[in-house]
């Protein structure tokens, strides 16, 4: 059971509401909910939540707006549940500052995976906010030495192969778009199809060496059309 | 026509009038004038000077001419009737007046006939700059062609005398529709002049009677093919212009020949110039049609956008609330809740119907997307072996257990619509899956310049018969009882995905029993633009 952990809950459909406050709340964590993206920034500055949980399709403002305002001031992991399930939606809303995104219908399992593995992100920056080394299952990547270790081996990485998963496992458990992606590891200007036909070569041979089961990634998810998430596992010494 | 005078429609007449009331006028003056120190020769030759300049001024230069000459005979002959035969130094004296007289009258016809001439050169031009002015004033995208057809045949029999004018369009079919034949309120052409122009359509050439051999003057004129090598019975006097544009021939203008015979060469680059307008009108009359039915589309589109989004949040947010109530009852740490085995058995049965309906009407809504004109694929390198992975892992654990992958090593990235594949392929195992009671096998393989998926289930197989039919819209296969929910749609949309990747999906038999889905991507791995999509 987690307790003490303060979620807000946006949404301007009571089912919904009332359907997600129900769970969150039976596995101890503190919910409060708001209807309207007004509602929603009142309460976020009251309240201060450790995750936002927050639907796209609100009266009056949009949730992309209640997305970018919250982000002007809070750090808190923001989860986006929406019934709109295109991927222009799901990366103009990692790109107003959403962490990850959750297509309606969802099981309660799956969501309530999503909100551990981000509330466990979030309690990680708190407790060191520049981390160095990022562990996640048996995977352990060390930003400065540029070091990866895995099942307790060193892997030998290429140069391009260990910005990658640096730019990953800095979002850890997060969504990183592939223009995000290509940026990171190429520059600014990184968006022809040069580089992102080596993205995916560089993924497939980063994925052969950190993936214990070939055809079954554990670790480097990718999210369609949308770009590629580092999965935050339990730490596994 | 009606407001042409007397002179224009009968010259010759006219000038015969003239020149007789002339003579008439000074055959009196020599009987009842008296003429003393004016002799009869002299005073009848500066008569027919004034006849030379008239027959030049009516009917022109060579008229004048003629007139000049006969007049001079006229001279001669009134000398000899009325004064007698000359002789001695009279005969030379007489020579000289009449080279005198000759050379005064020629010089007279010559200038006035010219003059006559360049007026009416220059009427002819004012009244071409005026019909072109006028036909390019009616050829607004909306105006009507027979309103067209009919200024432009008044102009044209101003300038060209008594001409029938006959305007084809291109029907887009290959074929031709008669506008309008001018000077009759009939619209059905003459069956040759139909096929001549069907020749001219088809051949992008004008067809005419002989060439004018006028180049230089009024620049590079067309050049006419014949009637019979366009298919007529026999050399006629029609010309059949091609209204060619920037598209291609939007149809025919015919000409036929008035009563003064074939159009001469400047006559000819009016007509060219009135074609190249029509030609202009008729693209731009189509291309504002095109537009106006593209907008229908968009905004057809848009509606159904419009109408999916709102149909996916109407029934998905109820639908969402429902699956995530009865997915947290299930969740084993329910903790207090613990539902007894009878309760949890129907909350797995309400879960996976709710689950059913999710999936009916994401096929629903996914179709209707597909449908939209606007959508195409994003063509970007993506893994294929990592596309099919995230259809398997899209299923949930226990139905993965059934999903064994034999992917290729070392497959280099192809160009393909990662979401649009990846829902393709889902529906593809979702099929084999539902069929099927062991497991499905999905295979990657490299096809030249293209990659091979391929999902073998051991079900009952596709009859012959309905190997093509399963990928129709709402079809169901006489193995439906298996599965007896279904919209029918779920091939349809694989089919739709292939085909906007310019590939291929079809059904085979496997030896021993099952079906053998193959989605084949002929050229995922060539440059986009240099493969002709849908």
């Amino acid at each position: 059971m987690n307790t003490g952990a303060r979620i807000l809950v946006v949404d301007d459909e009571p089912a919904i509401l009332r359907a997600v406050k129900t769970l969150l709340t039976r596995r101890g964590y503190g919910v409060t909910i708001a209807a309207t993206g007004e509602e929603a920034l009142e309460r976020a500055v009251e309240v201060d939540p450790q995750l936002v949980i927050l639907d796209l399709s609100l009266p009056s403002m949009s949730g992309f707006e209640v997305c970018r305002r919250i982000r002007e001031w809070s750090r808190a992991p923001i989860l986006v549940l929406s019934v709109r399930d295109e991927e222009a939606d799901k990366i103009t809303a990692l790109d107003f500052g959403a962490d990850d995104y959750l297509t309606k219908p969802f099981l309660a399992g799956e969501l309530l995976a999503r909100v551990r593995a981000l509330l466990r992100r979030a309690s990680d920056v708190v407790s060191n906010p520049l981390p160095s080394v990022i562990r996640t299952g048996q995977l352990s990547v060390d930003l400065i030495e540029r070091r990866v270790v895995f099942a307790e081996r060193t892997l030998k990485l290429t140069r391009t192969e260990f910005s990658i998963l640096g730019e990953l496992a800095s979002s850890l458990g997060g969504v990183v778009t592939t223009r995000a992606l290509l940026k990171g590891v190429w520059g600014a200007d990184a968006t022809e199809s040069d580089q992102i036909h080596a993205l995916r070569v560089h993924v497939s041979h980063l994925r052969s060496k950190i993936e214990p089961e070939q055809g079954r990634n554990a670790y480097i998810i990718t999210e369609p059309g949308v770009g590629y998430r580092l999965a935050s596992l339990p730490v596994q010494c | 026509m009606d407001n042409l005078s007397f002179r224009t429609r009968f010259p010759v007449l006219f000038s015969m009038l003239v020149a007789g009331t002339v003579l008439v006028l000074v055959g009196l003056s020599m009987a009842l004038v008296p003429h003393e120190g004016f002799a009869v020769g002299e005073r009848f030759a500066l008569a027919l000077v004034v006849v030379v300049g008239v027959v030049a001024r009516v009917n022109g230069l060579r008229a004048g001419v003629v007139a000049a000459l006969l007049c001079t005979i006229a001279l001669v002959a009134a000398e000899v009737v009325f004064v007698g035969r000359p002789s001695g130094v009279d005969t030379v004296d007489f020579v000289v007046d009449l080279a005198i007289f000759l050379t005064v009258a020629m010089i007279q016809g010559i200038q006035t006939g010219e003059q006559r001439d360049q007026e009416r050169e220059m009427l002819q031009r004012r009244h071409e700059t005026d019909l072109l002015v006028r036909l390019s004033a009616q050829l607004v995208p909306d105006s009507q062609l027979t309103g067209v057809l009919e200024g432009l045949s008044d102009g044209l029999r101003e300038l060209l005398g008594n001409r029938k004018v006959t305007l084809f369009v291109n029907d887009g079919e290959g074929g031709l529709t008669v506008v309008r034949e001018a000077a009759s309120r009939t619209v059905n052409a003459d069956p040759e002049l139909l096929r001549i122009a069907k020749w001219v359509l088809h051949n992008a050439a004008a067809v005419g009677p002989t060439s004018p051999s006028c180049h230089g003057t009024h620049g590079e004129l067309e050049q006419f093919v014949p009637h019979v090598t366009a298919s007529a019975s026999s050399e006629r006097d029609d010309m059949f212009l091609p209204l060619v544009s920037m598209s291609g021939v939007e149809g025919v203008l015919c000409v036929s020949a008035g009563s003064d015979g074939a159009p001469d060469c400047h006559e000819v680059a009016t007509l060219q110039f009135i074609a190249k307008l029509l030609a202009m009108f008729q693209e731009r009359k189509r291309l504002a049609e095109s537009a106006a039915q593209i907008q229908s589309v968009v905004e057809a589109d848009r509606l159904k956008s419009a109408l999916v989004s709102s149909v996916s949040h109407e029934l998905r947010t109820p639908l969402a609330a429902a699956t995530a109530t009865v997915s947290s009852l299930l969740e084993e740490d329910s903790g207090e809740a613990q539902l007894p085995q009878v309760a949890r058995d129907e909350m797995v049965f309400v879960a996976d119907a709710l689950h059913e309906l999710d999936g009916q009407i994401a096929r629903v809504l996914e179709y209707s997307r597909l449908e939209a004109s606007q959508w195409r694929p994003s063509f970007e390198w993506n893994d294929i072996n990592d596309a099919v992975a995230v259809v398997r892992d899209a299923f949930p654990q226990e139905v993965q257990a059934r999903i064994r992958l034999e992917l290729a090593g070392s497959l280099s990235p192809y160009r393909f619509d990662f979401v649009q594949l990846t829902r393709a392929l889902h529906h593809v195992v979702e099929n084999a899956l539902s069929y099927s009671r062991s497991d499905v096998i999905i295979r990657t393989q490299p096809a030249g310049d293209g990659v091979t998926v391929l999902v073998e289930d051991a079900g009952p197989g596709v009859p012959d018969s309905e190997k093509t039919d399963i990928f129709d819209r709402f079809h169901r296969g006489s193995a439906a009882s298996c599965r007896p929910h279904g919209t029918g749609l779920g091939l349809a949309i694989v089919r739709d995905i292939v085909d906007a990747h310019a590939g291929r999906v079809w059904v085979e038999d496997i030896e021993g029993g099952g079906a053998r889905f193959v989605v084949l991507l002929p050229n995922a791995a060539r440059d986009p633009e240099e493969v002709e999509y849908e």
